[in-house]
């Protein structure tokens, strides 16, 4: 019966003593919504953390955001995290992390060095959206403040997100990252953050946050800009919608806007005579949205034109993109090696060391059909001649 | 022996679905074997089967007796008590292997500043009450439980559907079959032959007759839970998610949007886990009793605990020596065990068997 | 202090077999009707002495006139009417000696019971202690002088409480009558209901000084004779003074004094006893409560009411969900709050985490001690308010609603969300009150756990409960079942409520 009797003391020294461990309250953290990684000049790594203010959260007429920026340097990030502690008055939560910004800087310098944490730690939140930064540092775009949002880093994940009807961005998670990032034969495509104009803006709406960044490895290499974004898009088949503006047959100054409605796309890859020919299948249905001129295109013979007209123009894109792929980046950053090495594992074995050099000599075909649904709500514009 | 405790064949179907599923739900069987892990995980299962089949016609050579008094008739009492101390000392190490595993689990997935033998002690202490309680509460018990388990499962893959691709199930093969079979004797051993245990269970269900569909039953509703698990985790990871994470079911929920399931995952695993766990403590507790001859189980709960708990906490130093064994020592240790004493076994009591009826027809 | 920890320990081992010789029976000495009138209504005086009730009055049987008698009664318990015109009339005014034999004075008193007295309940009874206990009972005895036998009218009179409608067990659709404080109106109510003599009522008188009448009620033939046998051994090793309630009987053939689930059902509504008993449940009815108690009880029930089989099926069933539903808030909610502000702040969703950080900023309690302390103050103006007139509970729950509630928050002593969950809390405790005493513990205790190790915790709590619960057993039945052990012929009628026919069919 003392048996019972020590259990009871066990058990309360638990229920006195245990409060520490992982015992959180909301009001002892501080609450991270961004962090923005950045290199420094003596390749530290500088972290920059947005967090909330959360007394500034629920009143009215507050002025400006209700964040605060705190930076700190370190050999690692995560022991910038950890001195950012010192700075910060409470301890630094990450499991509602928002947005995560990689600097140009690291990006260019190599981004395992920050991915590494972020995937071994149980907290972070892993379905933060990712962006790099263009021409700006991350700090930079963290002490941008909002005048719509009480927290900048939703408005610019709002922003990335909404390019989902404009197809110049790329919607994508931190889980996106890691798996894009850790697979052989596919390299990883981000979003970015630019700024308007040459000076940095004071709001977040003075950014811009169209078109992509493209990785080799763990290094940056380029930039597509929103129409090669829209190509890329295209092959790896992520178009949510998006508007493709077509000339007027004749009349090339009258624009035809035609929305996306629904894509399909397919990769492949085939071997013929040892060589590997990398298709691209793409199916498009659409409405038009649009036009400048008052002439009727909805009869069937301009229809037949438009759905033309947009096929060479989605070629067009994506034309454009596997130029930049094979020949200015010489990185395939589709996942065609990924592809080969799932269709064809021994060969991929061979050459997986250089596959992108290969892949720069690979002929492409590209298939596009395209359609026209639905002419909108009227049959034919106004003032129709 | 005092086998007046009784449980139902469905108690019995659902203890062995429990154990089955155990702690493998939050692993992936034969994960060695990247992307063709659900055909080692088939082979495995079939194997699953056969083995099961051994034990149960062993079972039914000597209806009514547990391993232990198996062991005593067919290897007579001094081989038959020392093998049957290895086995218990066999159910004692799959026990603590769990609790580790569990324990590792929670506190690598949301808990990372709690001690270890907090966890410990506190998971052990419920499982003790459960043990000490009997077989008959143990199997209530998963009854209530268990089924929602399985009910969480489907609702974790249908979550995850629109997240799966097929492709990634590709190149069918890559490596060639030895590492594909490698990982299915893994599977074999773990978590199926593991169900070498329940020849200490079998005497206590109530219709003898119907054990063998409810062991068919069991092994194919947690097989094909299991399997579901490994086709969906292979194709919402792909092959190096798999092959990089520790518990990679976990991190295929991590897909599922606005929804974080972390603990809820642990919960499950719990009862899972906890009813293998308590059936390796049940096994191990009678086993002791059954060899020292005394009535009652009870006593030997709280030592056996205690030496369940120290033993989780000293028998690996870190997560990596853990995984390391479980991959790579495991199987091979659980060989005599699962594979060749019941053969054996099964052997002698049929020479036996021809003997006595050969003796009876002269 | 370990001696007195074992001391406890041993209480705790009690098994309902040993729980009942605490105090020996004192053994009544049978005591003879003295032939001489003098002396036994001195010896009246003396048992009832300091005792202002009892009221002898001396009169003269014409039919005998030699024979002095007296008729005693205690007042209050006799109707009074009936003993004047069946009685006392019949007795003084005729004269039957005529048509009599031989009269000695033994046999005075049952040529009074046989041919004189009208009333129906009349008999005889030979000792002094029987005298006195007919009396107690409230009935009207004879005494004739030289007789060695007393005569008993029992036609006892008392003022009871009518027929109402139970307070705490309402209902919508469905009889409104409940129990009252009269056992025999109470057996009176089921037999109502049942005309049937398979219906059965066993009487027991338990109680040393109360003499409570008790009545086993069963139908024969549903019921399991193994268990009425159990309730009616159990019953009968109780050995206390008084029995003023059936909460007494209760305690006393509990399987688990220590368990914390009620093993036992109570009910006011002839209904629901009746339904329980044709479930093959046997009722305890007790003297002075129209609280009737059902065995076995199973932890289902208290998702069943009785409504629940007068409206359709699919109604029933969607309300029993219900029920589990406000079951399974009311126990974790509080646990879940504090598990989450405390450990898993990512499940919340983003926004929802947002407006919770911003109404906790203020608060300097942590979530823990703001969770007890509102359960806390939230259980006083609860058990304030049973206890208060009903006048006054009206400025209790103003005063629990406004100055607490608002008052509260309003110091940032605890954030609105928690009053949403104490509130949310105590409504779905009243959804099944059978349990709330229950799970009043059990939020607490994963209350405390949820604070060690956040959802662990609560988890682990929940096994350890339904490991508990699986442990007890009412009159031998598992708690659970049909859960677990699992039978799936009878879960039509847990959580689904199939249609009656279904169920009635496999009664039959």
């Amino acid at each position: 019966m003392k048996k019972v009797f020590l259990l009871m003391m066990v058990v309360l020294q638990i229920v006195t003593f245990s409060g520490c461990w992982n015992r959180r309250e909301v009001n002892d953290l501080v609450i991270a919504l961004a962090f923005g990684i950045d290199m420094t000049e003596d390749k530290d790594i500088q972290l920059t953390v947005q967090a909330v203010v959360p007394r500034k959260l629920g009143q009215d007429g507050s002025e400006g955001n209700a964040t605060v920026t705190y930076t700190e340097t370190g050999s690692t990030l995560f022991e910038a995290l950890r001195k950012l502690n010192t700075v910060s008055s409470q301890k630094i939560y990450i499991g509602h992390i928002q947005l995560i910004v990689f600097g140009e800087s690291i990006a260019r310098e190599g981004i395992q060095k920050a991915i590494d944490f972020l995937e071994r730690d149980h907290e972070f939140r892993r379905q933060a959206v990712p962006v790099v930064t263009k021409n700006m540092s991350a700090k930079e775009l963290l002490e941008i403040e909002s005048i719509y949002e009480a927290l900048p880093a939703v408005h610019i994940v709002n922003m990335l997100g909404n390019n989902d009807a404009v197809g110049f961005s790329r919607d994508m998670t931190l889980l996106d990252v890691f798996e894009e990032f850790n697979s052989t034969g596919n390299n990883l495509v981000t979003g970015i953050v630019t700024k308007r104009g040459p000076e940095l803006p004071q709001y977040v709406k003075g950014l811009r946050t169209q078109g992509t960044a493209v990785f080799d490895g763990e290094h940056l290499v380029g930039f597509l800009n929103p129409y090669e974004t829209r190509g890329y898009l295209w092959v790896v088949g992520e178009i949510g919608s998006g508007i493709l503006v077509i000339p007027h047959e004749g009349l090339p100054a009258e624009l035809i806007s035609l929305e996306i409605i629904r894509t399909q796309s397919k990769m492949d890859v085939e071997i013929i005579d040892d060589q590997i020919i990398l298709k691209v299948d793409i199916k498009e249905e659409g409405n038009i949205g649009g036009q400048r001129s008052p002439h009727d295109k909805t009869d069937a013979a301009e229809i037949s034109y438009l759905e033309r007209k947009k096929e060479e123009l989605i070629t067009h894109e994506v034309t454009e993109v596997f130029d930049i792929a094979q020949n200015q980046l010489k990185v395939d950053f589709f996942g065609f090696g990924e592809l080969l090495h799932k269709k064809h594992p021994q060969l991929w074995k061979e050459i997986q060391e250089d596959w992108n050099d290969i892949f720069a000599e690979c002929p492409v075909e590209i298939k596009v059909e395209t359609k026209i649904r639905g002419t909108g709500q009227i049959l034919s514009p106004s003032l129709d001649e | 022996m005092g086998k007046q405790v009784q449980i139902s064949a469905y108690q019995f179907t659902v203890l062995l679905m429990g154990f089955i599923v155990g702690s493998t739900g939050i692993i992936i069987p034969g994960s060695r074997a990247g992307q063709d892990a659900w055909l080692a995980y088939i082979l495995g299962w079939l194997g699953g089967f056969l083995l099961f089949s051994i034990y149960l016609s062993l079972y039914q050579r000597h209806p009514g007796k547990t391993l232990v008094e198996i062991h005593q008739v067919l290897l007579g009492k001094w081989l038959g008590n020392a093998v049957s101390i290895l086995y218990i000392w066999y159910f004692l190490h799959l026990g603590t292997l769990v609790l580790r595993n569990f324990v590792e689990y929670t506190i690598t997935i949301s808990l990372p500043e709690t001690p270890l033998w907090f966890m410990a002690i506190f998971s052990a202490v419920i499982v003790a009450y459960s043990v000490k309680s009997g077989l008959e509460v143990t199997s209530r018990t998963a009854e209530l439980l268990v089924p929602l388990t399985f009910v969480f499962n489907l609702g974790i893959t249908l979550l995850l559907s629109p997240y799966m691709e097929y492709k990634n199930l590709l190149p069918f093969l890559e490596h060639g079959m030895p590492p594909v079979l490698e990982a299915s004797l893994s599977v074999l051993t773990f978590p199926f032959g593991e169900a070498v245990i329940f020849l200490m269970i079998f005497p206590y269900v109530n219709q003898g007759k119907a054990l063998k569909k409810s062991f068919v039953t069991a092994f194919l509703l947690a097989g094909v839970l299991l399997l579901s698990a490994t086709f969906r985790d292979i194709m919402v990871l792909g092959e190096t998610g798999i092959e990089r994470t520790i518990f990679p079911p976990h991190l295929s929920t991590k897909r599922i949007p606005f929804l974080n399931l972390d603990p809820f995952i642990g919960v499950m695993f719990y009862v899972t886990g906890g009813t293998k766990m308590c059936i390796c403590y049940l096994a191990a507790t009678m086993g002791i009793a059954q060899l020292t001859k005394s009535k009652d189980h009870r006593v030997f709960v709280y030592p056996i605990g205690v030496l369940l708990v120290g033993l989780s906490l000293w028998i690996y130093p870190n997560i990596a020596e853990m995984l390391r064994w479980a991959i790579e020592v495991w199987p091979y240790y659980s060989i005599p065990f699962q594979i060749i004493i019941p053969i054996v076994l099964l052997i002698i009591s049929m020479v036996q068997g021809n003997r006595k009826t050969s003796k009876n027809s002269s | 202090m370990f001696r007195k920890i074992t001391g406890i320990m041993k209480y705790l081992k009690y098994s309902p077999a040993n729980r009942h010789s605490l105090t020996p029976i004192p053994k009544d000495v049978e005591e003879k009707l003295g032939l001489d009138i003098e002396t036994t209504k001195k010896r009246l005086d003396e048992i009832f002495h300091h005792n202002e009730g009892l009221i002898i009055r001396p009169f003269k049987i014409r039919t005998f006139p030699r024979n002095r008698s007296f008729i005693c009664y205690i007042e209050g318990l006799v109707d009074t009417d009936a003993m004047e015109l069946n009685v006392l009339k019949p007795l003084m005014n005729q004269d039957i000696s005529p048509f009599l034999g031989i009269k000695t004075s033994k046999t005075i008193t049952s040529v009074l019971v046989e041919e004189m007295i009208t009333s129906v309940n009349t008999f005889l009874v030979g000792s002094l202690n029987q005298v006195v206990d007919e009396l107690l009972k409230g009935g009207t005895v004879i005494i004739v002088d030289e007789s060695p036998s007393a005569v008993v009218i029992s036609a006892t009179h008392w003022e009871t409480r009518g027929v109402t409608e139970p307070s705490a067990e309402t209902v919508i659709r469905g009889p409104r009558e409940g129990f009252n404080e009269d056992i025999t109106t109470n057996i009176t109510l089921i037999r109502r209901k049942v005309k049937s003599p398979k219906l059965k009522f066993e009487c027991i008188t338990r109680g040393i000084y109360s003499k409570t009448n008790l009545a086993i009620c069963y139908i024969d033939g549903i019921a399991s004779p193994k268990i009425v046998e159990e309730v009616k051994s159990r019953i009968e090793k109780i050995n206390i003074d008084v029995v003023l309630e059936s909460g007494y009987i209760e305690e006393f053939i509990d399987d688990q004094p220590f368990s914390t689930f009620p093993t036992v059902g109570t009910t006011e509504k002839p209904d629901v006893v009746v339904g329980k008993i044709f479930e093959g449940r046997v009722a305890i009815l007790c003297d002075g409560t129209p609280f009737v108690l059902t065995v076995p009880h199973l932890a289902v029930e208290h998702l069943q009411t009785s409504e629940d089989y007068y409206i359709k099926w699919p109604f029933a069933t969607t309300l029993r969900i219900f029920r589990l539903l406000a079951l399974v808030l009311t126990a974790t909610l509080p646990a879940v709050y504090v598990g989450v502000q405390t450990f898993h702040h990512e499940i919340i969703p983003f926004k929802l985490f947002l407006s919770i950080v911003s109404s906790r900023e203020p608060i300097p309690l942590s979530s823990l001690t703001e969770a007890l302390l509102m359960i806390v103050i939230f259980k006083l103006i609860n058990e304030a308010g049973i206890r208060m007139p009903k006048a006054v509970g009206q400025a209790i729950s103003i005063v629990g609603a406004i100055v607490l509630g608002q008052g509260v928050v309003e110091a940032g002593i605890a954030s609105p969300l928690m009053i949403i969950i104490v509130a949310l809390t105590a409504i779905t405790s009243f959804v099944v009150p059978g349990l709330q005493n229950s799970i009043f513990l059990i939020r607490i205790l994963l209350l405390l756990l949820a604070s060690i190790v956040g959802f662990y915790g609560i988890a682990f709590g929940l096994i350890f409960i339904f490991v508990y619960m699986c442990n007890l057993r009412s009159f031998g039945v598992p708690y659970l079942s049909p859960f677990a052990p699992t039978s799936v012929e009878d879960l039509e009628d847990t959580l689904i409520r199939a249609p009656l026919w279904t169920l009635l069919i496999k009664r039959r």
